[in-house]
């Protein structure tokens, strides 16, 4: 966009999706880019219907320091956090008032929402969403892998990036691969018993590309959703 | 002869709890210890854990301190065993600030709690203790206890923090319930008659449900997601049996933790 663009854009209310992403290790099959490109894309489909911008992604996230395989970069929690709410409160000082910032970088949660919290307070007349592709698809995970009990580099995000750019997906180095235990909550630094050797954590060779192509509908329709309504998008997903 | 030297720690906390007891009190709290006391514990193996609660409307039953009752109330049961030492609960926490319509709120920001709870963290790391469990059930302190372990992180690579939601510790319990609220509602209710069967309003008791939900997170919170009461769920399904069992299997499960932070007997069994 030019900058006369943008500023119509802002006059129009258009929302701004900021793609939040990480460059992060995704086993032997995925790039280490995985995550950055996923949202990003996703982004792209939504915004092909909808009034919206689409801000670049930024590529780096927050990545727990423990999980360094070779490839992985971590930016601390307050510095991203620092960074996001300085490129919206560029945005807002522009005159954008709603945002929707796009991860499917789980560590990315508490930076990203710090941010909001720190735009919404200074730019109490904003409106900002923080969603992940996964709280946006509905039920379709679920009917697709069933319980599949994997959570990185498995048989979704393999399906997504095959649906998405398939080129990137290394499909003879796929390896399953579970850590010795899960552990259901939160904890500094992570066990060694929770990582494997590939970096894979589920079930990468449940995937296909007519799984993710579905996944991929499912998400950005009710990313159009989210974005046609006033960022306001009802879910039967509870807290429980 | 330094103390640490002429006391075990078995020795030690059984003169702690022996001096507990005689106040009919067995658990070991952090702020009821001397300082040598402290340095002679945490010089071997112990877990601290840290309960974070609120001071939130929990509708017209139930009082504003509720979350740090149920908090505090599993550490304690979790406290009967030998390793674990529990910390003054942190009663004012973050909530969401777009709840004006209820008196009694008291919110602290997400940054401020986050670094109050890592140098309450590092603090007790200075002193010798390793292990650590940040205990929460207000979901909106989710961000600020994991912000707090990951500073502390940053700081120190000696020492190992679990954070744990005692919600999602609980949920497949829960779900027996048969409630799909998530705010005053059965859950917190029967706990609270359970620990503080004193402050449960019976009389007031009334299920509501707000008029939609969303599943992300939304600045700022939408009004529709609160109902008028403040409650979100059925608490009139509460009953003190219910508190107890919850109560009594959230100390357990968190026994387990305490296990693996000190890898005692623990054999890789799955606590999801």
């Amino acid at each position: 966009m030019t900058w006369e663009e943008a500023r119509d854009a802002a006059d129009e209310g258009y929302p701004v999706i900021l793609p939040s992403g990480a460059i992060t290790q995704y086993g032997l099959h995925l790039p280490v880019g995985a995550n950055s490109i996923i949202v990003y894309e996703l982004a792209l489909k939504a915004a092909q219907e909808v009034d919206v911008v689409v801000a670049p992604p930024h590529w780096y996230g927050y990545a727990y320091p423990t999980e360094a395989l070779p490839g992985t970069i971590t930016i601390p929690p307050d510095l991203l956090q620092e960074y996001v709410a300085s490129i919206l409160r560029s945005l807002c000082k522009q005159g954008f008032r709603k945002f929707v910032l796009f991860y499917g970088q789980l560590p990315n949660i508490t930076p990203l929402n710090y941010a909001a919290q720190l735009i919404y307070a200074d730019f109490p007349d904003t409106r900002l969403a923080v969603a992940s592709w996964w709280q946006l698809s509905g039920s379709v995970i679920r009917e697709l892998f069933g319980d599949e009990p994997g959570y990185h580099a498995e048989s979704s995000e393999t399906s997504l990036l095959m649906a998405l750019r398939p080129e990137l997906v290394r499909k003879e180095k796929i390896v399953d691969e579970m850590p010795d235990i899960a552990i259901g909550y939160d904890y500094y630094p992570r066990p060694e018993k929770t990582l494997t050797k590939s970096g894979v954590r589920g079930k990468p060779s449940l995937a296909g590309k007519e799984k993710g192509t579905k996944l991929v509908q499912e998400i950005t329709r009710n990313l159009k959703d989210l974005l046609t309504h006033d960022l306001i998008f009802e879910s039967k997903w509870k807290l429980l | 002869m330094p103390l640490r030297q002429s006391f075990g720690w078995d020795a030690f906390i059984f003169c702690v709890k022996r001096h507990n007891t005689e106040s009919g009190d067995p658990v070991v709290y952090l702020e009821k210890m001397t300082s040598k006391e402290i340095s002679t514990l945490s010089a071997k193996a112990a877990v601290v854990i840290v309960p974070v609660g609120s001071m939130e409307q929990h509708g017209p039953h139930l009082p504003l301190g509720t979350d740090t009752y149920i908090v505090y109330e599993v550490a304690k049961r979790a406290a009967r065993n030998e390793s674990v030492v529990v910390a003054p609960p942190i009663w004012y926490s973050y909530c969401y600030p777009s709840a004006p319509r209820f008196a009694g709120h008291v919110t602290i920001p997400p940054d401020v709690l986050a670094s109050y709870i890592e140098y309450l963290i590092r603090g007790l790391a200075w002193s010798g203790f390793k292990y650590f469990v940040v205990l929460f059930n207000h979901f909106p302190n989710t961000n600020p206890c994991n912000r707090a372990a990951q500073q502390v992180l940053e700081m120190k690579n000696d020492v190992q923090v679990a954070v744990i939601n005692l919600w999602l510790l609980v949920k497949d319990l829960v779900r027996k319930f048969k409630d799909d609220g998530y705010h005053a509602e059965s859950r917190e209710t029967s706990l609270i008659a359970e620990a503080q069967p004193h402050l449960l309003r019976k009389s007031k008791i009334v299920d509501d449900q707000p008029s939609m939900c969303v599943g992300y997170d939304l600045y700022p919170e939408l009004a529709q997601g609160r109902s008028y009461t403040g409650v979100v769920g059925s608490p009139s399904r509460f009953s003190r049996e219910k508190g107890d069992m919850l109560a009594e299997e959230a100390s357990r499960r968190l026994l387990l933790v305490v296990k693996f932070l000190l890898r005692d007997k623990f054999r890789g069994t799955a606590l999801t």
